[in-house]
């Protein structure tokens, strides 16, 4: 299904704009852009898969990235030399993920310790991070990033492969294999689908919700680190589109956060999908960005609403979309 | 009051939100050393209450009937943004704001229309299909249609609706402010809904809806029907509230919704109702939003960098949450 769309999409746009779809330079754009928030998308996939939601990571995100930028350039400034930058990079790197890992622990407690439902516990949160990003921040931008820094984030990698979509391919395969190959891959998948029955087998139950919040936290924060290069600062409101358009992607590849459910394949589709409008629409001189937010939306009401209608096998949907009692209905 | 009626008095949560307001404000008064109590800072917080109060309840009704509308915030934009627009053009409501309230309630209730046909008929998350028609409808509002900021041009009469005021007080040092007559509009929106959730039967439907929809529906009650309704008149209202803003504000800003879902909904969880359905009032719901107000209002009376105002807010709504939910934990046991 999601192949099928990408296709017309793609065609839609190789009619209509062609010359320009085609071009190197498109497609590096489009390269640069979808890693940032298909990493987020990585990570908040993890979340949905447990029947959880999280809509705290891009506030977190920005406030561990508004730290690190701080740290580093404060130890990076003039005069410091090329280890010293590395050093300074890398501790910033450092602090970035342990900020995350301490927010999604904080979400992974709100959620089962305390037993807030995880839509509001994350937004809550949310407003937290960014009050306290905007608090520190003064609503300004945190510049001063070492040029070291953004140079990695607009390398090429092996000669032609993008930075970020370097970064967006190793942690595609890492989220593969622990998906796929890892006992705690396969337990997460039970949990979305019935939490109870998991508990009663006699897993905690609670551990893997939280350190799934944190997997999220982690790997999303991986996203912001990306963002950062790209914008060569960090402030208290990037990305502020991201959440919706995270969540979008997630539920147009079918992965509800409902739970039990996510192919790797379908969010990468998915992913490309979303970028691949917005690229296009941008190309339409005459239509401003919230075309893009027209077409997303229609598509996602209508992939919702097909969803429903569709016997299992082109859509593996859970059964509350479907449930027997409209089949019930359909036959009196 | 009885021993019994006592002991079921404590075991609500708007009991402890009613209790949080009042001690929020006397906490306030005493460290902002008397200013909060000020006439002019009452009104005010009266005065800031009226949108966001408004909002709350639309949302509440929602969230009573087991949904989540994501996407008021975007209906009332399109609504007040189109309805504004459109009097600008043709010249209309120089002298009487009816006719732009009447379309900005005609956009919504279409808007509404939109949500509620989905939702009826397909058993979907709302709050997934509401954050698609809010893409949507963000999308037509500054996508297809362009809509842009009016504010020098805005026709007289909501200018004007949007001064009047009852009285105006004056406080210790002089300062004036107006209680505006907007107030009136809060005023019977908890009224009429208070009204309608404790005496009608389809205040009755959404809360059993919202408690057990399958049930409900046994029970007799027209689901489809009782949803497609509420989403439709929902959207009714929020584009007369977002009408009610463009007059208090004195503009009509397209993007002034954005992201105002992520605080309405928190503060009506804050004030009782229940994520799942089946559980809310209008008095919580009004306690919350009160909370919130009085914060926001009282960072700069108590000395607070108002960039520290969203962290605050954010704290405020964690802790209620969580006492909510500790005490639904309780509860259940």
């Amino acid at each position: 299904m999601l192949l099928f769309m990408l296709v017309v999409v793609l065609i839609f746009f190789s009619i209509t704009k062609g010359k320009v779809l085609w071009t190197g330079d498109t497609w590096n754009g489009i390269a640069m852009q979808f890693p940032e928030y298909g990493i987020m998308t990585l990570g908040v996939m993890f979340c949905f898969i447990t029947g959880n939601i999280d809509m705290s990571f891009v506030a977190l995100g920005n406030f561990a990235t508004i730290m690190a930028v701080r740290y580093m350039a404060a130890q990076a400034g003039d005069g410091a030399s090329d280890t010293q930058i590395r050093m300074a990079i890398l501790t910033g790197i450092l602090i970035t993920l342990v900020i995350c890992l301490i927010g999604g622990l904080i979400n992974g407690i709100l959620v089962t310790k305390l037993g807030i439902p995880p839509v509001m516990a994350t937004i809550a949160m949310q407003l937290v991070w960014q009050g306290l990003s905007t608090a520190l921040t003064q609503g300004n931008t945190v510049t001063g990033l070492p040029t070291m820094y953004t140079d990695i984030g607009h390398s090429k990698v092996f000669g032609f492969i993008p930075f970020p979509l370097f970064v967006f391919i190793i942690a595609f395969i890492i989220c593969a294999v622990i998906l796929r190959y890892t006992v705690y891959g396969e337990m997460i998948y039970m949990i979305g689908t019935n939490v109870k029955a998991v508990r009663y087998s006699g897993i905690n139950t609670d551990r893997l919700v939280t350190i799934t919040f944190m997997l999220t936290a982690l790997i999303s924060g991986v996203g912001s680190l990306i963002m950062v290069s790209t914008m060569a600062s960090a402030k208290a409101d990037y990305g502020s589109s991201y959440v919706m358009r995270v969540i979008l992607i997630l539920v147009l590849a079918g992965i509800l956060p409902d739970g039990g459910m996510g192919k790797l394949s379908d969010l990468l589709f998915a992913t490309i999908i979303i970028q691949i409008i917005a690229s296009g629409v941008n190309m339409f001189a005459q239509l401003n960005t919230y075309y893009a937010s027209l077409i997303w939306g229609g598509m996602l009401l209508i992939v919702l609403i097909l969803s429903t209608k569709l016997a299992n096998g082109i859509f593996r949907i859970k059964e509350p979309v479907h449930t027997g009692k409209k089949e019930a209905e359909k036959k009196s | 009051m009885s021993k019994s009626t006592w002991k079921r008095l404590i075991k609500r949560t708007e009991f402890y939100i009613f209790l949080v307001l009042i001690v929020l404000m006397v906490g306030v008064q005493i460290v902002s050393k008397g200013q909060l109590f000020e006439p002019t800072t009452m009104v005010t917080i009266l005065r800031g209450m009226v949108v966001d109060g408004m909002f709350a309840l639309i949302s509440l009704i929602v969230m009573i009937s087991g949904g989540f509308d994501m996407s008021f915030p975007a209906i009332a934009a399109f609504a007040y943004s189109a309805s504004t627009t459109i009097c600008v053009n043709n010249g209309w409501c120089k002298t009487n704001p009816l006719a732009g309230f009447l379309l900005a309630i005609l956009f919504g209730a279409i808007l509404g229309a939109f949500n509620g046909w989905i939702i009826a008929n397909f058993k979907l998350n709302t709050m997934i299909v509401t954050l698609g028609t809010q893409t949507f409808f963000t999308g037509l509002t500054m996508g297809l249609f362009q809509m842009k900021e009016i504010t020098s041009t805005l026709p007289a009469s909501f200018r004007a609706l949007g001064e009047s005021y009852f009285f105006e007080v004056f406080n210790s040092q002089g300062q004036r402010s107006t209680m505006t007559t907007s107030i009136l509009f809060l005023v019977i929106m908890i009224a009429v809904t208070s009204f309608v959730l404790r005496k009608t039967m389809f205040g009755r439907a959404l809360y059993a809806i919202g408690g057990n929809e399958t049930s409900a529906e046994r029970a007799g009650y027209n689901v489809k029907r009782t949803k497609f309704i509420l989403y439709v008149v929902v959207g009714a209202l929020a584009g007369f509230i977002g009408m009610v803003r463009v007059c208090l504000a004195r503009q009509s800003i397209p993007k002034a919704m954005v992201g105002k879902e992520m605080t309405i909904i928190p503060a009506v969880i804050l004030g009782g109702a229940s994520i799942f359905g089946g559980e809310g009032s209008v008095f919580g719901t009004i306690c919350a939003i009160g909370i919130i107000t009085v914060v926001s209002n009282s960072m700069l009376l108590v000395g607070i960098d108002s960039y520290w105002q969203d962290f605050f807010n954010g704290l405020i709504i964690l802790i209620g949450i969580t006492i909510s939910a500790v005490q639904a934990k309780r509860q259940s046991r």
